[in-house]
Parts: structure tokens; C-alpha cells; sequence
């Protein structure tokens, strides 16, 4: 444990202890739960909905299915980038306000530190290191199995993909950024971030094309105050946000945005 | 003199006789073994101290209610804690994320200012405590589990029900965000 570590734990254990009832107070809690417990013992109820449940499904499923997806992908981009880069040339890129472009932006402190924290992971984990997504209430990590058949992929690139959730008064007006998810994946591997509600969740698929694009299979759904339902496969310009998704709700309009680049394979050696 | 008054129960055998149809003061030793702790666990993700009262409460309440259900693969104190971790979050998201940092506590203990700890400044407590709630509360979990409770990554991912590589991740994201908003407390 590095000494910043050990520094740190000292700081919030000394602070924890500074918040520790006196005794008096915790008698009477005791008291006190003690006799809730008397009180209701007649009234039983279910043992609370997270005991002993799996946290993560298992997606072996999926992989087969993202095997498929890799051929047909293949066959799709090389006449996808020539549109793109046809649209590009004759300035027709899809515009959106600045506000969109700088809120999806990755910067370059961004992409090193994402790929920093994934090879230190991955050295901790013997290589097994499958994924890491971030979202704005959580981090989730999925490893590679020890008797996956084949073992061990063979060290690829790494991919970074955002996917932003923008909306703004449907009169226009600046773009605010209500919900972000950032995976860092091995390419080809199927990326599935359970978002905690029903069924929201967001599965990614990615194939990075010659090292100017990457091929994005998306699928977002989100749940309660902000839902969402959007399946996509995009080609992407490394780097550059792209919309991917858009829809007027309750006065505003809401925009799915996505931006993806290759990092560097798993020894952080650029590709 | 007979050996079995002079051992201590564990846990787990304290559980078994409870099960097994005992009265409810065999639960009330286990409160006594694990209320300070739980509660201190609670009161890290939650940062109220009314909270954590009603919250660690309702979680010795559901242990008792539920202890037929507690299957003995597990320790009752793991078994307890993911409860006790459950319950917090359950009623974090509900509240939403703002997570009011209370200082009542503190001024009761007229803490602030005595000079005779590094920490004992109110300005400081007040800004740990600003830090740990701008955590979401998995980082917030993760943290308060491992650094403050002392856990392994590997039983704080017991509690927490998830995988070791997410446990690890978190507090490693938690750590860095905490190190940086906590710089200047962590300097001097």
C-alpha cells in the first residue's frame, strides 16, 4: 500500500472515530432496538431483497452472439467509412451546438488516465481483466473466466467508449449532460453495465476499424425519471462525439451521444 | 465446573440455537457484539446520525425476522453487514443523492477546536465529511468498508455482493477522488 494510502485510511479512521456515539447513546439504541425486536416478533417479514442475490448476471450468451456480429460489422465498414468520409469532405457532417461537442470531448489527461487504471488492474488480475464501466453512480469490472475455451484473448487493443445522455429546452439553448457512461473494454469483448433498475441496462460491442474509427454496437436503456430505450451500431471517427440517438420529451430535446477511441493494447503500448 | 459455561458462543452456534427455537435475549448478544460496528458502517454511507439510528434499527430487526433464511455457508457478521449495506443504500436512493452532512454530533462533543489532535479542527471534519458524501454510494461503501471498517477487498465484496475486481475498482476510484479533494487535509 502506498504511504498516500496508508496516510488516507488514517485520516478517515480518525474521522470515523470523531463521530462515535458516547456510550449513553448506544446503550439506549440497544435498548431501543431490542424492544422493536420484542414488539414485532409476531409480524414477520421478508429478509431484504439484496440477500444473497448474484450481483451480475451471467452473459455467456452474448459472446456468441458478438462473434456474429463481428463478421457482419466487418463486411458493413469499409462502406460506411467511405460515406463518412465522402460526408465529411463535403462538409456535411452532422452539426451540433458546441456545448454538445465539448460535453461528449475526451481530453487527452482522460484517455491516459482510463488507460493507466485498466493495465494497472489487468497486472493485478493476472491479464484477466475483461472491462471496467463507469457510470455517474457507479463502477462495475468484469473478468475473463479461468476456463474460458481458448483461454486467454490474445493482447489486443484496448477501447474507450462514453456514451452521454444531453438534453436542452426544445427551443434550443445550451445542452446539459443528465446521465454518462464510460467503458473501457478489449475490443470484441461484449460489454453489459447493469444500471441497478428494471431491465436498464447498457451493452456495448466494439471493433476498431484500421485506427481511424470504431465500430460501436450500442444498446442503452435507462429506466425511471430518464428513460431511454436506444439500439445502434455506428461506425465512429475516433475522438470525434457523434449523436447517436434523438427525441423530443416534455419540452426538451434529448440527445444520445457517443465517442469512442483506441487506446492502446494491454502493455499501454499505442497501436 | 463445566467447560461449555466458560466458552464463548460464536456467532453462528448463537444463530443455530436461535434457530433451533431459543429465546430472543440469545439475539440480543449478538446486538451487543455487533451494534457498534454496523451502526459506524451505516453512519459512513449514510452521514447522519439520526439516519444510522433508524437505519441500523430496521437492520437488526430484518436480521431477527429473517434469521431463518441466513444459510450458515456465510458469516453471520457478512450476512449482517450486506443488511446493513443494503438497507443504507435502499434508503439513499429513495432520499436521493444528496447526502446531508450533519455536524450536530460534533458540536455536541464540543470537539472542534480543542487542538490536541491533528483532526480535531472543525474545519477539517467538516471537509472529510463534505468528501465522503460527494462519493456516490458504492464508492462510498467501498471506502467506508475497506479504509474505515478494515475489511479485505475480498469480504468487503462479500458484503457488498459483488465481484472482487469491482471491489477493488471502486476503492481505487474512491481513493483517487478522495486524495484530491482532501489534498490540502491530507498535506498538513
Amino acid at each position: 500500500m502506498k504511504d498516500t494510502d496508508i496516510k488516507l485510511n488514517d485520516t478517515l479512521r480518525r474521522w470515523q472515530a470523531e463521530q462515535t456515539p458516547e456510550t449513553k447513546h448506544m446503550e439506549h439504541l440497544n435498548g431501543r432496538i431490542r424492544h422493536a425486536i420484542r414488539k414485532g416478533t409476531r409480524n414477520p417479514v421478508p429478509a431484504p431483497s439484496g440477500v444473497g442475490t448474484p450481483f451480475a448476471p451471467f452473459l455467456g450468451r452474448l459472446a456468441y452472439s458478438a462473434l456474429g456480429m463481428a463478421a457482419i460489422l466487418t463486411l458493413l465498414l469499409v462502406v460506411h467509412l467511405r460515406e463518412e468520409e465522402e460526408r465529411t469532405s463535403n462538409g456535411h457532417r452532422p452539426a451540433f451546438a458546441d456545448s454538445a461537442q465539448s460535453l461528449a470531448a475526451l481530453d487527452g489527461e482522460v484517455l491516459a488516465e482510463a488507460a493507466m487504471l485498466f493495465r494497472e488492474m489487468n497486472a493485478s488480475l493476472a491479464d484477466r481483466l475483461k472491462w471496467v464501466a463507469e457510470t455517474d453512480e457507479d463502477v462495475q469490472v468484469a473478468t475473463i473466466d479461468q476456463d474460458r475455451p481458448g483461454g486467454l484473448p490474445e493482447e489486443g487493443p484496448l477501447v474507450l467508449v462514453r456514451t452521454l445522455v444531453l438534453s436542452r429546452p426544445s427551443s434550443g439553448g445550451r445542452w446539459r449532460s443528465d446521465w454518462r457512461a464510460q467503458v473501457v473494454t478489449r475490443a470484441q469483448e461484449m460489454v453489459q453495465v447493469d444500471l441497478g433498475g428494471d431491465a436498464a441496462s447498457l451493452t456495448i460491442w466494439t471493433f476498431p476499424v484500421n485506427g481511424e474509427a470504431v465500430a460501436v454496437d450500442s444498446q442503452l436503456k435507462l429506466k425511471g425519471t430518464l428513460e431511454i430505450e436506444s439500439s445502434v451500431s455506428e461506425i465512429l471517427l475516433s475522438a470525434h462525439p457523434a449523436g447517436i440517438h434523438t427525441f423530443f420529451r416534455d419540452g426538451r430535446e434529448y440527445r444520445v451521444m457517443q465517442v469512442a477511441t483506441v487506446l492502446a493494447n494491454q502493455r499501454g503500448q499505442a497501436i | 465446573m463445566n467447560d461449555n459455561h466458560l466458552r464463548i458462543e460464536s456467532d453462528e452456534e448463537l444463530v443455530e440455537r436461535l434457530r433451533m427455537g431459543g429465546q430472543p435475549e440469545l439475539f440480543d448478544e449478538l446486538i451487543h457484539r455487533h451494534l457498534e460496528k454496523t451502526r459506524s458502517m451505516i453512519y459512513g454511507i449514510v452521514l447522519n446520525h439520526h439516519d444510522a439510528d433508524d437505519l441500523v434499527q430496521e437492520v437488526f430487526v430484518r436480521a431477527y425476522r429473517g434469521i431463518s433464511r441466513f444459510r450458515q455457508k456465510a458469516k453471520f457478521s457478512t450476512w449482517l453487514y450486506r443488511i446493513a449495506v443494503n438497507t443504507s443504500r435502499s434508503f439513499l436512493k429513495k432520499r436521493g443523492r444528496f447526502v446531508p452532512v450533519e455536524n450536530e454530533h460534533i458540536e455536541r462533543h464540543g470537539i472542534g477546536g480543542c487542538g490536541t489532535h491533528p483532526l480535531q479542527s472543525r474545519e477539517k471534519l467538516d471537509q472529510i465529511g463534505a468528501a465522503l458524501a460527494a462519493l456516490s454510494p458504492s464508492l462510498r461503501a467501498a471506502i467506508v468498508l475497506t479504509a474505515i471498517e478494515g475489511h479485505g477487498i475480498a469480504a468487503a465484496a462479500d458484503i457488498e455482493g459483488c465481484a472482487q475486481a469491482t471491489m477493488y475498482w471502486r476503492i481505487h476510484k474512491a481513493r483517487k477522488i478522495l486524495k484530491s479533494s482532501l489534498k490540502e487535509v491530507l498535506e498538513q
